[in-house]
């Protein structure tokens, strides 16, 4: 009875790997065998398609806007532009501090694009700081406040499902990051480029935004 | 006799569960044979979880929940060992939450446990651990290799040696005596103390709360620690440690070496960086108002 | 200023290197769209699933900007990306696997969103596309092994040390790879 190449032979042979003397019996036996040299071609084709894929295959049109959008906003400060799961977006406490934060989102923006358009030559490119900082700020102040305000819809219909006593709890802790994202963001308009204060907003906004994730996945539980 | 049968169903790997009403208590007593690595889910109104790492390929759960309570466990049919088991217990409408659990698994079960208000208590698990809750507490002793806490302001203790470690709370106070390979610490106004033992990647963050850092930093590992108004200490020991710290308003009070912190940007805050032994580790300490006090 | 329509050569990315990692974000678009579709061809096809493919490739671009000024030039940027783009891939795979052995019932996982671009084969379309699917559709370990060895060119050793495997292991997973692709694609 004629024993055929093992498959882990066949693929050694295509691969080179076997030793001179296994390669030789191998080949051989190919020579002589109808059916293993069949199942050797077949391999060989399926490794020479393979070998033939194209090197590039064109990722989706509008990836390039997503990653031109994290490294601006990664000028500044490390947001997480864009990666906020859609369970996360959660919720404000009350529409009316929703409201009241919008409107400071809003002017603080608009106050930092100010100063920064009033105080900076024109030819700036974004390669220089300061402008790259107002540009950066604004796009992730918009993420920010648009993931906010999505908040307040889920909100308003979750309020019911978490205790009184959570409620409360939440919104102090609540109210505590704002007072120091507003601080934190105050000082980074007079000092843009200050990586360390960029850094330390950076680390209020995710306290935000993962402490809305988690009430909303209690709320919601 | 009733034992005896008892005995002999669960060796069969045949789920036993009681659950016998008396009074205004239901009894829980859940037996089943189980994987080493079984996954145990338990969610629901329960005041009371304690949870028992041991020797054995079988589960046992125990305890009383109040008689409105529904209890509904879900093993899978059959004979033999069960991969996975979840328990919900929904708590009658308008009646304070109770009830206590006890819970004896595999040590290398993974146990994810929620509830609202309760008091968790982990001993000898070295699986995962995934524990959730509003208010009350989380203490766990051992070394689980992946333990992931969330808690509103209930306090959490872990004693002993996660190799990985999540632990967020809002207000909850986190202490850790131990050592982590991987660890993350999030909290808004709690307190934070780590101490005792060696950390090789940390990160800890902190609005208003405090941060102590009293334990060891391993040959080239990281210690991140970031707050916006709390203080932070640093205890260094005998730590060979490349220390940064940086704050935007507060002060850097610096008693291990002579070395004074310099003015910030703009002559705001202060700046300190100094290196300590042959400062194989990293330590990068920022705030924005809080005070630095780095302590020998 | 430099035409993104030339062929690049290896002083052109250089140049944009050098723009891209003093804040020009214009030469760093550059840059992606030259090596984009290098990165994505080997994100889609070691994931088999599209939507984590843009995942992985947005981070990899993230993560090469960040890392610029650590380029020094002594492989071509676009054999740069790859390695960055390799790296996540298996990190990612790595971390996945850890959340996965957290769930038993499937019940509890999340929705499952490995819709492979290269979904199920079609009798019409073309073989090359029928192996694009045939790769999505493999088991993942022996999916990264194929894409590594036989799609990238890897040896079994820059793999088994690349997926922490033996020699062995990588060997037969590539010949299981390569069963199951000839199967698939002879149905």
């Amino acid at each position: 009875m004629t024993t055929h190449l093992t498959w882990e032979t066949l693929n050694d042979l295509v691969d080179d790997v076997l030793s001179p003397a296994a390669k030789a019996a191998a080949e051989t036996h190919a020579r002589d065998c109808a059916s293993c040299a069949t199942s050797l071609a077949e391999l060989r084709a399926t490794v020479a398609v393979t070998h033939d894929l194209p090197e590039s295959v064109t990722p989706p049109e509008d990836l390039w806007h997503d990653v031109r959008a994290t490294i601006e906003a990664g000028k500044v400060a490390h947001l997480p532009l864009g990666s906020v799961p859609a369970h996360a977006r959660g919720f404000w406490v009350t529409p009316g501090r929703l409201a009241a934060a919008a409107v400071m989102l809003v002017a603080v923006t608009a106050s930092l694009t100010g100063i920064v358009m009033t105080s900076q030559p024109a030819t700036q490119t974004i390669a220089q700081a300061p402008l790259a900082v107002s540009v950066s700020w604004q796009a992730s102040e918009r993420v920010f406040q648009a993931n906010v305000l999505a908040l307040r819809e889920q909100l308003e219909a979750l309020h019911d499902h978490l205790a009184p006593e959570t409620l409360v709890k939440v919104e102090r802790a609540l109210a505590t990051i704002d007072l120091a994202i507003a601080e934190g963001r105050e000082a980074l308009l007079r000092d843009p480029a200050n990586a360390a204060l960029s850094e330390l907003v950076a680390s209020n906004y995710r306290q935000k935004i993962e402490l809305l994730r988690r009430v909303t996945q209690l709320a919601s539980s | 006799m009733r034992s005896s049968l008892l005995r002999i169903a669960f060796l069969a790997g045949v789920a036993v569960l009681t659950a016998t009403q008396a009074g205004a208590q239901q009894k829980v007593d859940v037996r089943r044979a189980v994987t080493r690595d079984v996954y145990v889910r338990l969610n629901g109104a329960f005041s009371s979880l304690k949870v028992t790492g041991w020797q054995k390929d079988s589960l046992v759960m125990t305890g009383v929940l109040p008689r409105e309570s529904r209890f509904e466990p879900a093993m899978g049919a059959g004979p033999g060992p069960v991969p996975g088991l979840k328990f919900y217990i929904e708590g009658a409408a308008n009646t304070p939450v109770s009830g206590s659990l006890e819970l004896f698994v595999p040590v290398g079960a993974t146990v994810w446990a929620k509830s609202g208000s309760a008091t968790i208590d982990v001993t000898g698990i070295t699986g995962g651990l995934d524990l959730n809750i509003v208010g009350g507490s989380i203490s766990v002793a051992g070394n689980p290799r992946e333990l992931n806490i969330e808690s509103m302001d209930g306090t959490v203790t872990v004693n002993g040696a996660p190799t990985w470690m999540r632990a967020k709370t809002a207000t909850g106070d986190v202490t850790i005596r131990g050592s982590c390979t991987d660890l993350g610490i999030t909290t808004v106004s709690g307190t934070i103390t780590i101490r005792d033992g060696s950390f090789e990647r940390s990160r800890v963050e902190s609005v208003t709360g405090n941060v102590t850092f009293d334990a060891g930093v391993t040959r080239a590992g990281t210690l991140l620690i970031d707050t916006h108004a709390g203080t932070i200490d640093l205890q260094i020991g005998k730590a060979s440690l490349d220390i940064d710290a940086t704050t935007i308003t507060g002060s850097i009070t610096n008693s291990v070496t002579t070395r004074r912190p310099t003015p910030g940007r703009d002559g705001r805050g202060e700046e300190l960086a100094l290196s300590l032994g042959t400062g194989e580790a990293r330590a990068t300490l920022r705030s924005f108002k809080g005070n630095i006090r780095l302590i020998r | 200023m430099i035409d993104p329509q030339a062929t690049p050569s290896s002083d052109d990315t250089a140049a944009l290197v050098a723009l891209a990692a003093r804040g020009d974000v214009s030469a760093f678009e550059q840059l992606y769209q030259r090596s984009s579709g290098r990165v994505y061809a080997i994100c889609i096809r070691m994931t088999g699933d599209a939507q984590r493919a843009r995942e992985l490739t947005h981070d990899a671009f993230v993560r090469a900007w960040e890392r610029l000024s650590t380029f020094r030039g002594e492989a071509a940027f676009e054999t740069w990306m790859h390695r960055i783009a390799v790296n996540l891939v298996l990190g990612a795979e790595r971390s996945d696997r850890r959340r996965r052995a957290r769930v038993v019932s499937s019940e509890d996982e999340p929705d499952n969103e490995r819709v492979a671009a290269f979904a199920s084969p079609a009798p019409d379309v073309e073989t090359r596309v029928d192996l694009e699917r045939a790769i999505a559709a493999l088991p993942p370990r022996a999916r990264q092994v194929f894409v590594l060895h036989d799609v990238e060119g890897y040896k079994h050793d820059e793999i088994a040390d690349r997926l922490d495997l033996q020699s062995s292991s990588v060997r037969a997973q590539l010949h299981r790879a390569r069963k199951l692709i000839m199967g698939m694609l002879n149905r």
